[in-house]
């Protein structure tokens, strides 16, 4: 049965006598198994503890992502789109001229809202790839001040 | 040591970064002291001369041991913020045993077991249980006879065990 079997091998861990391997075992059983009887619910969770630990790695961190659109461009945005709007409105009022439907209207502010949905995508793309390079920058920076 | 570094050297050097880190977060327990720590290691690697570093017979045992040093120098001068021996282990609201624990809440209770033991016996767990070390190489690190460790490893093993049923049966 197999659970004799994980019964020795823990026996034989609690003294100090397993080998990397036999180890290994009893932590895929007990990280993998369910329905484990009770009185092996710390086993689970020492092994799962061990098994997540192991894994945790040197953080590697890249500067953080910053939008390059600031505030004011977004007002500068917003005012223009108003005012366009207004004007269109007002062209309207007075009667001359072609009249602005409301389809014509809905599709200028969607042309609006990809060309800023496009001129962002952009802005980011750069703001990663600068990133990126500053971060291999300051590494080699510092590998290369300890040398000198 | 030159910047036209091999790869496999490269690697192994990344392999042993995260395995320091590990080591140097158990005992500075902040992220960036563990960083910090890190990188004094790697750099004081980075300045062997090849002739050095060829002697070694492990770069990775070198380099355990300058992180186990570094560790025992930084707690010394207190300067490191320290997880106090005093620190009680927050113990559970109620454990119903039918109900199924949430993993990570116990196994925050294991990080504080092992973190509260004495210096020696946490290196002995990080370095079987975690980094998975052979007897030789945690004997090498830590300056001790293989049996010793095995001793200490079966008392500290039973002990973690106990202390955790302790705390689950407290909460019943």
């Amino acid at each position: 049965m197999e659970s004799k079997k994980i019964k020795k091998l823990l026996d034989s861990y609690f003294e100090g006598k397993t080998s990397i391997s036999q180890e290994r075992i009893l932590r895929l059983y007990f990280t993998s198994t369910q329905d484990l009887p009770l009185k092996w619910e710390p086993h689970r969770v020492f092994f799962g503890y061990y098994n997540k630990v192991s894994l945790e790695a040197f953080p590697v961190q890249y500067s953080k992502h910053k939008s390059l659109i600031r505030p004011w461009m977004i007002a500068a945005a917003m005012v223009t789109l108003i005012i366009s709007i207004q004007f269109a409105t007002k062209i309207n009022n007075k009667d001359k001229g072609p009249e602005v439907s409301q389809e014509e209207m809905e599709f200028a502010f969607h042309q609006f809202k990809e060309s800023m949905k496009k001129l962002s995508i952009n802005l980011n793309k750069g703001t990663q790839k600068i990133a990126y390079l500053d971060y291999l920058d300051q590494t080699t920076q510092k590998i290369i001040k300890k040398l000198l | 040591m030159q910047l036209s570094i091999q790869k496999p050297f490269l690697n192994q050097i990344l392999g042993i970064r995260d395995k320091v880190f590990r080591l140097t977060k158990r005992f500075l327990v902040s992220n960036e002291e563990a960083e910090d720590a890190t990188q004094e290691v790697i750099l004081k690697l980075w300045e062997m001369d090849e002739e050095r570093l060829s002697k070694l017979d492990s770069i990775e045992a070198y380099s355990m041991i300058i992180a186990k040093n570094y560790c025992l120098d930084r707690l010394k001068s207190k300067q490191a913020k320290v997880v106090s021996l005093d620190e009680r282990i927050a113990a559970p609201k109620t454990i119903s045993l039918q109900k199924k624990i949430e993993v990570t809440d116990e196994m925050d209770w294991v990080s504080k077991l092992i973190d509260q033991l004495p210096e020696k016996e946490r290196m002995i767990i990080q370095l079987r249980e975690i980094e998975q070390y052979e007897f030789d190489q945690i004997a090498k690190i830590l300056n001790l006879p293989e049996g010793t460790i095995r001793v200490y490893l079966s008392r500290i093993r039973k002990k973690l065990k106990n202390q955790f049923l302790e705390i689950q049966n407290h909460g019943i």
